[in-house]
């Protein structure tokens, strides 16, 4: 424990390409990446199908296959053929984050009340207009959830990019363990869960925000974020 | 409800039986991958590159080949495997003499101690087998093969800057800066990155933990990701890598020849006369061509350990 | 992008599959029993602990933060981090993995159990249940689906988790990935090994779902 101190309180920890601030840029990084790719791809997606209607089982059927493809495997698979590095990486977590975001993104949609939507088109919406004005809106905080999900997913299994020399806060405890160095694993493992949970956090906040704009009774922002919180 | 229920037992019974059955599987195979101290029986250790694995197929082939039954274990490196051998966990590992003896050394004298292990295959063995002692490891009689630790540079590289030692490459750091490649335990290693920057006063850009000699160093090297990184001197490919093994003309590197490391409360006269066997007919370019059996023409380490140890005699 | 040169390397190969069908089945059933005595774990632990939660209610928060403070710790560093505990075993592997789908099952459990409607919860004490026999004997089969659920997804995400084992040389499936990997990216392997756990995956789930319609008959498709 006192070990532990000691090594965030080093400063040669904190510089240099093996120091706490690279990593956690590299982290940042592949996250990040994977998480918009993952978005990019999954929004349209899920949201076009859940507008549509149709192809939802589809979407399941697809985001399942996607649940159980394992990521270890792949990262592997796509380093050994496209190279070492974080590139293997991002597209590794990017497919892993998509089913969560796709299958949301999906039920989000198809779940905004049928009176809304009645009334949408009473109110002569086409559809595009029904979309981004009805729709979206009351599906936002679904869809943010999965986004917040898959993010926080990311982030925790992101460490594996350090097996195909993709770097982050995986390399503290890849090097730990091959080193013996417990002191060392322990300082990764902390970092991850402290940027996991403060990823969560800042998620959460922007939902509320984000969700307190439009309406809801109780729309206080504070509580907002608190009730975001809580259902993690 | 009362028929919903029932069923929802029997449901759980089943569960509970299946959970039995789970749990007597996983108590079943944590008990059969120790394969504890009984005689005819020997769990091997091997590092997670291609020569360990094969190393540890030749050395089991020759144990079944005597009756022996014998599982193999894989892991990382000598910081998993070293305390594992100590414990009993696996019972041999086949090792590399020069590297082993300096880490027994440094864990028993601390990472100032002097160096132990030297370019005379008897003096070194000598060390290793009081080091050995004194934490429970018999170190068998060293094999004529080796493979030290080696470091290349990609091959348009070294032309372009007329490299050939390990001396030409050190002169170029100082202007240059450059990236070294290799497996995390490297910056830790006197024979690795320490050794590079103390014997030959080189200077380094940035190091990029990887693996041992393995596909990620070497594609690193490819890539350009690194301008230098650790192979292996028995590595079976660097040719077809257009890989140049820059020369180590202040004898850096200590002699690494083969050498099963044993739990000594497994030895028997028997069990070392097998592994000496052994030991004694492999020769540095039997592991070179054993690598790239594996690593090049894609055969199992099983099979190619087994053509070896008949073509040698040691089985049948 | 150059690669280091890989002599024979295609994503497939009869040649490969044929060779190594022994190593392909001992693998893939050493990949069963451990994300079966995972999972059946982590359910042995959740469900008791569970019920104990709704039970007690204070129990229920911290219960699930510990939970969830588990699922920020990332497999690699589990499995390494349980290494010096219960050494170069399948254990382990099993223990670190039943940690992880523990957070799952606790938590739809915990939801399914609080989900129980309020005119079920007062005609049961009507007619008798303790709180606690209300809890089991009737609050369990009616979050049935919600526990299904969690098993489901915790032993689908367990199945790719096994793999990570390989770095204590019990990854089922893992080992052959990680092999394929080390062995000079050796591509049939990590293939063959990938398109096995995806189809492992596939099939447990499947029988999950056929598990759950035989425990709870009662509930309309």
């Amino acid at each position: 424990m006192t070990g532990l101190i000691e090594w965030f309180g080093d400063p040669a920890n904190w510089v240099g390409a093996n120091g706490v601030p690279v990593r956690l840029g590299e982290q940042l990084v592949i996250t990040g990446a994977a998480v918009l790719i993952a978005a990019v791809i999954a929004l349209p997606i899920g949201i076009f199908t859940g507008h549509v209607g149709k192809w939802s089982s589809a979407v399941t059927n697809v985001a399942n296959l996607g649940r159980a493809i394992p990521t270890f495997a792949l990262l592997l698979l796509l380093a050994a053929v496209g190279g070492v590095g974080v590139n293997a990486a991002i597209v590794a977590l990017a497919l892993f984050a998509i089913p969560p975001i796709l299958t949301n993104a999906n039920i989000a949609i198809v779940g905004v009340d049928s009176q809304a939507r009645l009334a949408g088109r009473a109110m002569g919406f086409t559809g595009w207009q029904l979309l981004l004005r009805v729709e979206l809106p009351l599906a936002m905080p679904l869809i943010f959830a999965g986004l917040r999900t898959a993010t926080v997913q990311v982030t925790a299994t992101a460490t594996l990019a350090a097996l195909v020399g993709g770097g982050g806060f995986g390399r503290y405890i890849l090097d730990g363990f091959a080193l013996q160095n417990t002191t060392i694993v322990l300082a990764g493992v902390v970092l991850v869960a402290a940027l996991t949970i403060t990823m969560e956090a800042a998620l959460a906040f922007v939902q509320a925000v984000l969700t307190s704009r439009n309406k809801s009774a109780s729309g206080h922002m504070k509580s907002g974020f608190l009730r975001a919180l809580r259902t993690a | 409800m009362a028929h919903g229920v029932s069923t929802w037992h029997h449901g759980v019974v089943r569960t509970r039986r299946i959970v039995g059955i789970a749990l007597c599987a996983m108590v079943l195979s944590a008990c059969s991958s120790e394969a504890g101290s009984q005689d005819q029986s020997l769990t091997i250790g091997a590092f997670n590159f291609t020569e360990s694995q094969i190393l540890a197929e030749v050395y089991a082939g020759a144990l079944q080949a005597n009756g022996y039954s014998t599982s193999i274990i894989q892991s990382t490196n000598r910081e998993v495997l070293q305390p594992a051998l100590e414990s009993g966990e696996v019972q041999m590992v086949p090792e590399y003499l020069g590297t082993l003896t300096e880490f027994l050394n440094l864990k028993e004298n601390g990472s100032d101690a002097t160096t132990l292990a030297s370019g005379d295959v008897d003096a070194t063995y000598e060390q290793a087998k009081l080091l050995g002692e004194r934490v429970g490891i018999t170190v068998l009689t060293p094999s004529p093969a080796a493979d030290q630790n080696a470091f290349a540079v990609r091959g348009d590289f070294a032309r372009q800057y007329g490299l050939t030692s390990l001396s030409d490459l050190a002169a170029l750091s100082n202007s240059l800066g450059l990236n070294l490649g290799g497996p995390p335990e490297c910056p830790q290693r006197p024979f690795c990155q320490p050794g590079l920057e103390g014997t030959y006063s080189m200077k380094f850009a940035k190091f990029v933990p990887l693996d041992a000699g393995g596909p990620l160093t070497k594609g690193a090297l490819s890539q350009g990701v690194i301008d230098v990184g650790l192979i292996f001197s028995s590595d079976g490919g660097v040719a077809s890598n257009d890989f140049v093994v820059l020369v180590d003309d202040l004898k850096l590197q200590q002699v690494d020849n083969i050498v099963p490391a044993v739990l000594s409360s497994s030895v028997t006269p028997e069990l070392t006369k097998i592994l000496n066997a052994v030991s004694a007919a492999m020769t540095t370019d039997d592991l070179i061509a054993m690598n790239k059996a594996v690593d090049i023409d894609r055969r199992k380490p099983k099979d190619v350990a087994a053509e070896f140890l008949s073509a040698k005699g040691l089985v049948g | 992008m150059p690669a280091p040169s890989q002599g024979l390397n295609s994503f497939f190969s009869w040649g490969y599959l044929t060779s190594s069908w022994g190593e392909l089945v001992s693998a893939l059933i050493e990949h069963i029993a451990i994300t079966v005595a995972a999972v059946a774990l982590a359910t042995a632990i959740a469900i008791p602990l569970a019920i104990l939660a709704v039970r007690t209610r204070w129990l229920a928060t911290p219960a699930l933060i510990v939970g969830a403070l588990l699922y920020t710790v990332p497999s690699l560093a589990l499995i390494t981090g349980l290494w010096p505990v219960f050494g170069l075993s399948a254990t382990t592997v099993v223990v670190a993995l039943a940690l992880y789908a523990l957070l799952v099952i606790l938590r739809n459990t915990i939801v399914g159990l609080q989900g129980m409607p309020e005119e079920v919860r007062v005609a049961g004490l009507g007619m008798g249940y303790s709180q606690g026999a209300l809890l089991v004997r009737v609050g369990m089969p009616l979050a049935l689906p919600a526990i299904m659920a969690g098993v489901r997804l915790a032993t689908v995400s367990t199945v790719g988790l096994v793999m990570v084992g390989a770095l204590v040389g019990h990854g089922g499936l893992g080992l052959i990935v990680l092999n394929g990997f080390t062995n000079n990216f050796y591509l049939a392997p990590i293939v063959t090994g990938t398109v096995l756990a995806v189809i492992l995956g596939l099939i447990l789930e499947w029988l999950l779902v056929r598990l759950e319609r035989r425990l709870s008959p009662w509930v309309s498709r």
